[in-house]
């Protein structure tokens, strides 16, 4: 009797493991006492979060004079924390949506915590254009809604498609993480007692895990992935036209939406790896999340990473080759007016150290993929402060140009986020399993039975 | 009744003729009616006025009105037109010619309630007067006096209080003139000049507001600013605007700039002896130049003998120049501090610096804002708020009516001289009504006829002596000598060429702030936009300051200028100065960091002869939108650079007509200045170029399409509007525009402008007099921008309905437009054959800012023109 081939992800599951082991092993950030670097990161979390709360205060009471934007620069802080938290979100759902139609294996350990991270960092960045208004109270006014002076939001604005690809975007990837949960809810039902199990019987809609239930919730998985497969391209494209619809040079580029996606997928994927790293860690789930899904996911941030580094050096050669006295004016001033440390310190880690992932000794390390994760979202959030910052401080009329230097509120504003996003994060995968262990357990069964 | 239907029917209902009591009544009519009536139930109002019995003549129910009124500055007349609105004055425009941003900065004064000091005393205050004038000399100081009924009456009260003496004082002379004049032709005059008429004009070391007549100089000069072109010479040691749209320009020391119009006298012949230097050519090419027909329009800080100098120049070349008695009937200098500073009893009523007044037997200060320094404080009525007589800077005499009460008790000096000696101040007189209704000035200047005589070079005194750093002692251009101070419009208001507001600095050319070692620092806080600058202490004699230093470019070496508003000396203008580093830094904060042109062509300048050739340039026109619907009119608007100059009068009175607030030096320093229209200054290869920049009314408006709520739409009448009720701030707009020409309120700086500071306090402030009713406050998160003054648009179309026409041709006029010295904007309909706005437009070198940027602007630009003397070519002579 020939010896059965192995199946070729047989190694996504590491580790002796029943059915028993592995459901409990991955329902212990929920079910055991909470690590201590779990208590530090929510204390931490929630401490910012508070910080935060005092920063909104302060701009409400006393209005958008205490942040750092002036006349040229009418955006700072604002939005380039709004572009960078939007382009975070992007992992969650091109790991569930995309890769479920690839049929990629490995995106089954993975789906669970980088949706989460989707959806705070979707709250996180969705805050910002509202608190960016001069009159937040009238935020409404960019959605449409009938009123009696029949006034309708203005649709050659990109702002109002903002409005829309933004709440798609929230509304999709909320579904999509709740929907993906319903069967560790119930499991979670059946295991718990208490407020526990009550919260988590209305949350699982009385999933009980027959054939049925299983056979509609694939389906509608699937199309979901399938709804959702063109949002997660679309959304940092249309918040990418915020920029190219408009005339600032710098801005005015129809290379931005490709740009923007590709930016967003970079920067998504290193901010999983940044906080899937430690949680593997902490948590000892090297068995279920290996080096070869860490592997995966740095493969992914080389190749987006590349197709931005691309655009960094297409847009010099454009800006050159167009011939346009502003373009090429906004060019010089980025390579070597005020600004230009963090011009070049985006190229160094975006252009430069970003050719490290080619090599599988440094893909491998993972001190240097921990650091490299967390370098490639400094280098996002500098190349979003090229874009919005740097592209305003200096445009057409010499005249105009002013610097832009933020204030504590707006350093506030930005720390508060990150707060709220870890505090956020925090609490959830105390309350859901943090790794999908339908998936898992399914995916134990393909494994072996093959 | 009952087949009565359609509109007959419904009108007998809406005029309840079913319901009234003649008529039958049904029950629901009854309740209806009944219900209305309710309805219509108000409480009563007990209103607290009484309507007028007679209606006083200037008081427009609703309306605003305009008087004519002379709006003295430093002593002299600026005949204006004041708009009233209801009792308030409001606006202030030049009466006729052009006028200095003073009189309109002025109107913040008039409703500032820091002016409200303790209640007058006046009686307390007559009786301590006279009782120290019978205690021995008693000295009144005076500022510049230009009126002969206030001469009077300080006569008479001179023969009734023998110990009253009076002084005149005034930081900024003309005393050099008067002396210049009695060098040249043996009597004091004061010289008035018809610079339209020249050819050619030198203008040596002066500046727009440093001569009573700078303006209308300009207003002069500036109608020759086109082809045919006069040429204009410029011999400075500053860097003025005159200066800075000279053909050509010569920077020289002070003393320096004394001796080359020595030299220039010798060239004409006017003097014998040979010129030390020829000035790298300049001065045999200016001098040739000279002779088709020149002027020269000399600084009053120059030496008398430089004064004679000019004077015998203009003589010898038939200048357009005539001489009239001197305004002034004592010379205002400022020795006059000193002696205040010395005397006992003391009575200060002039403007500017304050002297000691501690240590006196008596001593008083008759100011506009009250003072604690003396004993009495009393206040002098603002100028709109009493009559008086001024003569203008060609000395002509104008009356001056009060167009408001005083709002806390000020007297004018005239009251004040008149309450000592117990007489009433008369009121207008008939021909001074009559003067004043028909726009005109009461009595013209006594001309004088005047020949230089002859041997003026043995009666000349020495002139100024060089030293190896001289620094003059100069008038601010926005707080001339200091008495503007206290004037936030003024203070925000960015100076010439720095483009400084709220301080005055030091103003010190490139190479000398090298030779200090102070460049490097001063490029690396730039660079970063680090507002400090370094501090230097300057001294001269006993009296020392503390000013920043701002290094400038067009300085002439070992020269600076140092402005009165800061630092004062009785000596009057004086130099050298000893300059020494604090090593401490003091923040500047200027308006515009980046003066030079890059690669972008943000302004155009053409050489005459070029302009003439041009052919009128055709904007290419793409756009995918289909164009908008047109109107009756379409709004359009022209700057002519060639006569712009850069005084930034229109900034002021866009200000003021349109409610924009003062945010403060520290808000300036973010670049969150509020002023509608920015004048961007470029050190060109040419010289300074000044443009002007507001919004642009385009007609494919970037910010139009990217606003989400669409809170900035398009009129068919080509403006392009904000509507600030829709606006929710999300500042694309701004961000959008090429021109950076929208202002967002980032907080609530008008509520905070009108409350002093306090937000809060804005309902209850007098200043919220000061705003324009016709035009909103804007809210706290909302854009504003330049609107082409919609309600002056609106208020002439309604006007004209009323009347039963149309608008006529060039009836709608900007604020911005009233009030610019040079004429060189112009406001109209490009529908309107007879517009003159056509013509610009046709012009050779008409251009829209950013043409590449394909916003269609309806305002545009004539390019700035060049006149150069092809004999000399630029930086042969180091302009």
């Amino acid at each position: 009797m020939a010896r059965k081939e192995p199946h070729p992800d047989h190694d996504l599951i590491q580790g002796e493991w029943t059915e028993k082991t592995l459901v409990e092993k991955l329902l212990e950030p929920v079910e055991k006492p909470a690590p201590r670097p779990w208590k530090v990161v929510v204390a931490v979390g929630a401490a910012l979060t508070l910080v935060w709360l005092y920063a909104l205060f302060v701009t409400f009471v006393k209005g958008l004079g205490t942040w750092g934007i002036n006349q040229p620069v009418a955006w700072g802080f604002d939005i380039v924390h709004f572009v960078w938290w939007i382009g975070i979100g992007h992992a969650g759902t091109l790991i569930s949506a995309i890769l479920v139609l690839m049929r990629q294996n490995w995106r089954d350990s993975l789906n669970r915590v980088t949706e989460a991270m989707t959806l705070f960092a979707v709250l996180a960045a969705a805050t910002y254009p509202l608190i960016h208004m001069g009159r937040p109270q009238l935020f409404y006014w960019v959605m449409p809604y009938p009123t009696h002076m029949a006034l309708w939001p203005q649709y050659k604005s990109p702002l109002s498609w903002d409005v829309l690809a933004i709440m798609t975007y929230l509304t999709i990837s909320t579904l999509f993480l709740y929907l993906g949960l319903i069967p560790d809810l119930a499991l979670l039902r059946e295991r718990s007692t208490g407020w526990r199990r009550k919260l988590y019987g209305w949350l699982s809609l009385g999933w009980t895990g027959n054939a049925v239930h299983w056979q509609r919730y694939r389906a509608v998985y699937v199309l979901l992935a399938g709804l959702a497969t063109p949002v997660v391209i679309s959304v940092h494209s249309v918040v990418s036209m915020d920029f190219a619809y408009g005339l600032v040079p710098g801005w005015h580029l129809t290379v931005f939406p490709p740009f923007f996606a590709a930016g967003a997928i970079y920067s998504g994927f290193a901010m999983a790896l940044t906080l899937i790293i430690p949680l593997r860690r902490w948590y000892r789930l090297e068995g279920v999340i290996t080096e070869r899904h860490l592997d995966w996911m740095a493969k992914v941030t080389l190749a987006s990473g590349l197709g931005v580094a691309y655009i960094y050096l297409l847009e010099i050669f454009i800006a050159w080759y167009a011939g346009e006295p502003a373009e090429w004016a906004q060019q010089i001033w980025r390579m070597t007016g005020p600004y230009a440390p963090y011009y070049w310190a985006m190229m160094l880690i975006n252009v430069v150290l970003l050719q490290t992932l080619w090599f599988p000794r440094f893909r491998k390390n993972l001190t240097w993929l921990f650091v490299f994760s967390i370098l490639a979202n400094v280098g996002m959030w500098l190349e979003r402060f090229v874009i919005v910052v740097i592209s305003l401080s200096k445009d057409f009329l010499p005249g105009n140009a002013q610097l832009y230097y933020p204030t504590w509120v707006d350093w506030t504003l930005f720390l508060g986020t990150i707060g709220f996003f870890l505090f956020g994060l925090a609490l959830f995968i105390r309350l859901f399993p943090p790794i999908a262990v339908a998936e898992m357990v399914h995916l134990f069964h393909r494994l072996r039975k093959h | 009744m009952k087949e009565r239907r359609g509109y007959e029917g419904a009108l007998e209902k809406e005029l309840f003729r079913e319901e009234f009591p003649f008529g039958p009544v049904t029950r629901r009519g009854f309740l209806a009616l009944g219900l209305l009536s309710l309805a219509a139930c108000t409480p009563v109002v007990r209103r607290q006025g009484v309507p007028y019995v007679r209606q006083p003549e200037w008081v427009v129910e609703g309306g605003e009105a305009e008087f004519v009124t002379a709006y003295p500055h430093a002593g002299f007349a600026e005949p204006v037109r004041v708009k009233v609105y209801q009792e308030r004055p409001l606006f202030l425009a030049p009466l006729q010619r052009a006028m200095s941003p003073y009189p309109l900065a002025g109107l913040y004064a008039l409703y500032d309630p820091a002016r409200q000091g303790k209640a007058p005393d006046w009686e307390g205050f007559y009786a301590a007067w006279r009782k120290a004038l019978g205690e021995g000399e008693t000295l009144l100081v005076l500022p510049r006096l230009t009126s002969p009924r206030l001469e009077g009456l300080l006569e008479r009260a001179q023969a009734r209080f023998p110990n009253l003496r009076v002084a005149r004082f005034e930081a900024w002379s003309l005393e050099n003139i008067y002396r210049g004049a009695e060098l040249a032709f043996g009597q004091r005059a004061w010289p008035v000049y018809a610079p339209e008429k020249a050819e050619v004009v030198l203008l040596v070391d002066v500046d727009l507001h440093e001569h009573p007549a700078g303006y209308l100089w300009w207003e002069a000069l500036s109608q020759r600013r086109l082809p045919p072109m006069n040429r204009i010479y410029a011999v400075e040691s500053g860097a003025g605007l005159l200066g800075s749209m000279a053909d050509h320009r010569l920077a020289l020391k002070p003393s320096q700039v004394e001796a080359f119009l020595l030299a220039l006298a010798q060239a004409l012949g006017v003097v014998p002896g040979s010129p030390a230097s020829e000035y790298g050519g300049f001065l045999p090419v200016l001098a040739e130049d000279l002779r088709r027909g020149g002027v020269v329009l000399p600084g009053p800080q120059l030496s008398p003998g430089a004064q004679a100098l000019a004077m015998a120049i203009n003589g010898a070349l038939k200048a357009p120049v005539r001489y009239v008695e001197p305004p002034e009937r004592e010379v205002a200098t400022p020795k006059a501090f000193a002696e205040a500073e010395r005397a006992p009893r003391l009575v200060w009523a002039a403007e500017g610096p304050l002297p000691n007044l501690s240590d006196k037997a008596f001593s008083a200060a008759l100011s506009l804002y009250p003072t604690k320094a003396a004993v009495w404080s009393l206040p002098l009525a603002h100028p709109l708020e009493a009559s008086g007589q001024y003569r203008d800077a060609e000395g002509r005499l104008w009356p001056s009516q009060a167009l408001i009460q005083p709002l806390w008790g000020g007297k004018s000096l005239e009251e004040v001289v008149a309450g000592l000696i117990g007489e009433e101040v008369p009121a207008l007189s008939p021909e001074e009504k009559r003067a004043l209704v028909e726009g005109r000035p009461l009595a013209e200047a006594q001309a004088l006829s005047l020949e230089v005589s002859p041997g003026l070079e043995g009666r000349l005194p020495p002139l100024r002596q060089e030293a190896p750093l001289e620094i003059a002692l100069r008038p601010d251009a926005s707080l001339y000598d200091g008495r503007y101070r206290e004037n936030p419009y003024l203070e925000e208001l960015p100076r010439p060429l720095s483009r400084l507001v709220w301080d005055g600095a030091l103003l010190l050319g490139e190479e000398d702030t090298e030779a200090l070692g102070l460049l490097g620092d001063i490029r690396a806080r730039e660079r970063k936009a680090d507002p400090k600058r370094p501090l230097m202490r300057v001294k001269a004699g006993e009296r020392e300051a503390l000013l920043p230093l701002w290094p400038l470019p067009g300085l002439p070496k070992g020269s600076g200028v140092a402005p009165l508003s800061h630092f004062f000396h009785p000596e009057g203008v004086v130099w050298p100065l000893e300059l020494s580093s604090t090593g401490r830094h003091y923040p500047l904060v200027s308006t515009q960091y980046h003066g030079y042109l890059g690669e972008v062509e943000a302004v155009k300048v053409l050489e005459e002869a070029k302009a003439l050739e041009a052919e009128p340039h055709k904007e290419k026109r793409v756009s995918f939108y289909p164009p908008w619907p047109q109107g009756e009119h379409a709004w359009a608007m022209t700057v002519d650079l060639s006569r712009c100059l850069g005084c930034g009068l229109c900034t002021l009175a866009c200000q003021v007509e349109n409610n924009i607030p003062v945010v403060g030096k520290e808000e300036v320093q973010k670049g969150r200045e509020m002023h509608w229209i920015r004048i961007d200054r470029y050190f060109a290869e040419e010289g300074v170029v000044h443009q002007p920049v507001m919004c642009q009314h385009c007609e494919k408006a970037p910010c139009e399409a990217v606003c989400p709520v669409a809170a900035t739409e398009h009129s068919d009448e080509g403006l392009n509007l904000m509507v600030y009720n829709r606006c929710v701030g999300t500042k694309y707009c701004s961000a959008n525009c090429p021109y950076k020409a929208r202002r967002f309120n980032f907080f609530p700086y008008g509520e905070a402008f009108v409350g002093q500071g306090d937000p809060r306090k804005a309902k209850e402030s007098p200043l919220a007099l000061l705003m324009n009713p016709e035009v909103s406050i804007r809210s706290r998160g909302v854009m504003e921008k330049c609107t082409y003054c919609v309600q002056r648009i609106e208020n002439t179309r309604a006007k004209a309905a009323q009347e039963g026409r149309k608008i006529r041709t060039g009836e709608i006029k900007t604020a911005c437009q009233e009030v610019c010295p040079g004429k060189a904007i112009h406001f109209g309909d490009l529908l309107d054959p007879e517009d003159p706005i056509q013509a610009h437009r046709k012009e050779g070198r008409h251009y829209a800012l950013l043409e590449e940027a394909n916003t269609w602007p309806r305002t545009t630009y004539l390019a700035h023109l060049k006149n150069p003397n092809p004999k000399l070519k630029e930086g042969e002579h180091g302009a």
